[in-house]
């Protein structure tokens, strides 16, 4: 009853032109959970999934109306018409407008639009991260917000850096030597206390951070670990495909 | 439906298996088939610590390698049941999505992990802290979820995925990280671990999530000691790779083939076997007209190179979202008067397919839900009949539905009575389907669906027990709601499971009497176990609601939200009990 009287005050202050009668709310509340919540869709609380969220959204009444009632074409919204009666279209609406944020609410900063790909840096950008290939350049490197930070950040790079990435230079990968009879391996150092080394060992199709007591291993200046290997999976024409899309993204 | 053994052929195999297994001198479970009437020695020939039943540890996520989820530990059975008591609590603090893992106990220790993938080490006799270790998880959590239903422990290492995608080896000793890896960004890919590891011989497999996302799935397995990967198997054949021509265009690249449960494996015939999901997009076939190619396949692998041995593809161009991922069972069953190496596969398509494990011969499928409409059967050779697809521009009532026949939560099969324990839900969806670009790592369903009863019936849910050959139903116990808990069995034949009210059960396992009950306080979506320490026996259970699913019970049942939390459970008889 409690959350029910909240929610009604809710409607009274954010959605006072709907009118919303008696239980239309908790009915529609119900409704929600029956055909909105469901996994990957709007979740238990609007807040989850594939679909938008709605916790604090901004439709009036009418836009809400009108997307529960004939969905979005082309989207995963589908159409309640066909579905719902009239009256529990009402209740769903009534419901979802407790979940209006404030008018007030600053609107998201506009973000400027990428400048566009040309076709070859697509290319570049798609083999970059070539899901088809384990141990593609993304498994080691991050860039705009996809890829694993281990290698060095390649949008901190001068595009001069970016030419043949076989013949890439890699000063910090180090040669780490851990005890108990393991061969020593490629390493990029991450962390070193008192107590712990933690390092990167980079001789496999994916890099694994490890870690040591510091008086398990050592580690050594230089190793005789190369770029090349890493991108063997590459030709040399796909190389500089990627080289041109890390330099236009450069350049951008 | 499959060939059918006459009750003949039946009492001859079971004969044949008897006198192999008195040959063999194993340890010697009895049990009564009620049709035949015949003293059934069990029908597992190959039992070990590995293999079949487990003992006082429970080394495995499905117990053991053969993922029976019976424990040979009699300590507590239906003359004792009603003096069960907690021996001790352990409260997690990790509240999100409950507690859905599958505990680990070796040499007495007990290995718990959370949706937050935080884990905890425990003396199995008192609950007290041995360590604990949380990961430090990111902020991008794909489509699935924060879940995480178990570690695996082996090779002095426990192993746990995360929901940001990360495989991480904890010393078994400290608790202390000594390896992770990132198997792919999941801020790309879509996918993540919430299935439990499994570790085989001097290596950890994982399976990934990713089904419902336009993301190709793969099999991994990294090195226990130093995390470097061993082999990667992909469940969708790329260019140039058998099977690759089972997928038009670029569809390859998008066809989900998830692999996010756990599978199993046959040390003697060193096979490993993983169920692989459903193809993507889930409802919509229009962008990968073929037979996709290992979706929806159990897949054999030999686990020392990653390469394929057999396939069985169950379910060829999936449009109901009915993913292969859940339990293989490795059972040996008198099948057509002879005894078979099988696998018995409970789906989520609400058949269960029984395989033979040595070269994925079919033998029998049948149905453990009443309700089912999306084929009218499947033929003797394993074919699918009178399939009733999901069509654009309609809205079609579907059975079962999307969340399957059963969900994830594991069976059970028990060798004194020979039944397997099925968690049944019988509840339809009206499926919507849409025409949908992949884009990579976005969610990739071709539709939506929307659940409703059965047509015709009402939606309802039990616990069943079937003979695994004939499907026949033994007995039946209804749920208030639905069962979301694994089911445990045990060599005092007891089932064990918890329900959405916060009820934990033991049922007689030859009658499905209830014997036993305790109200925990929060609803069941984990695993329960049981093992020995100190020469008591426990039955310990995770408790907390939870999961993707499980948030979908508001929109199913009326009545109160099943409650969180996060804690597990252990019960024993109290010290003197005769």
């Amino acid at each position: 009853m409690k959350r029910a009287f909240l929610l009604i005050l809710a409607v009274t202050a954010v959605y006072a032109e709907a009118q919303a009668g008696d239980g239309m709310v908790e009915r529609g509340a119900q409704l929600y959970r029956a055909h909105c919540a469901v996994p990957y869709c709007h979740g238990p609380d609007g807040t989850a999934g594939r679909a938008p969220r709605l916790i604090g959204h901004n439709y009036s009444l009418n836009g809400m109306f009108k997307v529960i009632s004939w969905g979005i074409p082309g989207t995963g919204m589908p159409e309640f018409t066909s579905r719902l009666k009239t009256q529990e279209i009402d209740d769903l609406v009534a419901f979802m407008m407790t979940l209006r944020g404030s008018p007030a609410a600053p609107a998201p900063a506009p973000v400027a639009p990428p400048r566009a790909l040309t076709e070859e840096a697509k290319a570049g950008r798609a083999l970059f991260f070539d899901a088809a290939r384990t141990g593609a350049c993304g498994s080691c490197h991050e860039l705009d917000g996809w890829g694993v930070p281990v290698g060095p950040d390649l949008a901190a790079l001068p595009p001069g850096r970016l030419a043949d990435l076989r013949e890439v230079t890699a000063h910090r990968v180090v040669t780490a030597r851990p005890g108990g009879g393991e061969a020593p391996f490629p390493g990029l150092l991450v962390e070193r206390t008192e107590a712990r080394v933690r390092v990167y060992d980079l001789s496999a199709g994916l890099p694994v951070l490890r870690s040591f007591a510091a008086t398990r291993i050592a580690l050594e200046p230089g190793a005789s670990w190369r770029h090349e290997q890493a991108a063997r999976i590459y030709t040399s024409g796909e190389l500089e495909t990627i080289a041109v899309y890390l330099r236009w993204r450069a350049g951008r | 439906m499959g060939p059918r053994p006459t009750d003949a052929d039946e009492e001859h195999a079971r004969r044949v298996a008897a006198t192999q297994y008195r040959a063999n001198g194993g340890e010697f479970f009895r049990g009564v088939v009620a049709k035949l009437g015949l003293l059934l020695c069990a029908t597992a020939l190959t039992l070990s610590a590995q293999n079949g039943p487990a003992g006082d540890d429970w080394p495995a996520y499905g117990g053991t390698y053969a993922a029976w989820r019976y424990s040979a530990l009699a300590q507590v059975d239906r003359g004792n049941v009603q003096k069960l008591a907690p021996a001790w609590v352990f409260q997690t603090g990790d509240y999100e999505n409950g507690l859905q893992a599958t505990p680990i106990v070796s040499g007495g220790v007990l290995y718990l992990s959370t949706s937050n993938a935080w884990v905890f080490a425990l003396d199995g006799a008192t609950g007290r802290l041995l360590w604990e270790y949380r990961f430090p998880l990111s902020k991008s959590i794909p489509l699935y979820g924060k879940q995480n239903r178990g570690v695996a422990v082996g090779r002095g290492r426990v192993f746990l995925g995360t929901a940001d995608n990360h495989l991480v080896a904890l010393d078994q000793r400290t608790g202390e990280e000594v390896w992770r890896v990132n198997v792919e960004d999941a801020r790309q890919c879509g996918c993540n671990i919430t299935g439990a590891p499994l570790v085989v011989k001097d290596m950890v497999i994982s399976g990934v999530t990713g089904g419902d996302s336009a993301h190709r799935g793969y099999l991994t397995a990294f090195d226990t000691a130093t995390g470097r990967m061993r082999w990667r198997f992909h469940t969708i054949p790329g260019p140039g790779e058998k099977g690759h021509e089972t997928w038009p265009g670029e569809s390859w690249r998008y066809g989900g083939g998830a692999t996010w449960m756990t599978g199993s494996f046959d040390p003697d015939l060193n096979l490993l076997y993983w169920g692989v999901g459903n193809a993507a997009a889930d409802l919509n076939a229009s962008l990968r007209r073929g037979d996709n190619l290992y979706t929806d396949s159990v897949i054999a692998l030999d686990p020392d190179t990653g390469r394929l041995k057999w396939h069985y593809q169950e379910i060829p161009q999936d449009v109901w979202d009915f993913d292969a991922t859940y339990e293989l069972l490795l059972v040996d069953l008198p099948v057509g008067g002879r005894l078979r190496k099988s696998l018995v596969h409970v789906t989520k398509s609400g058949f269960t397919w029984v395989l033979d494990r040595t070269n994925g011969e079919f033998l029998t499928a049948w149905p453990f839900v009443k309700n089912y409409n999306w084929i009218t059967g499947i033929s003797q050779n394993g074919k699918l009949l009178g399939r009733n697809e999901p069509e654009a521009g309609k809205v079609k009532l579907l059975c079962p539905s999307t969340i399957g026949g059963k969900s994830w939560n594991q069976s059970a099969w028990s060798p004194r009575t020979g039944w397997v324990y099925i968690p049944v839900l019988e509840i339809c969806s009206d499926l919507i389907v849409r025409d949908e670009d992949p884009q990579e790592g976005r969610g990739f369903t071709g539709g939506n669906w929307v659940m409703k009863a059965p047509p015709g019936a009402r939606q309802e849910s039990y616990l069943a027990a079937f003979d695994p050959v004939s499907g026949k139903r033994q007995w039946t116990v209804p749920a208030t709601t639905w069962l979301m808990a694994s089911v445990l069995a045990t060599a005092g034949d007891l089932i064990f499971s918890g329900d959405p009210e916060g009820n934990f059960f033991a049922l007689d396992a030859r009658s499905g009497e209830r014997l036993w009950s305790f109200p925990t306080g929060a609803g069941h979506r984990g695993s329960a176990i049981a093992y020995s320490a100190g020469g008591r026996q426990y039955i310990a259970t995770p408790t907390g609601w939870g999961s993707l699913i499980g948030q979908a019970h508001a929109a199913l049942w009326p009545g109160p939200v099943p409650r969180g939390g996060s804690a597990l459970f252990v019960f024993a008889l109290p010290a003197g009990t005769p």
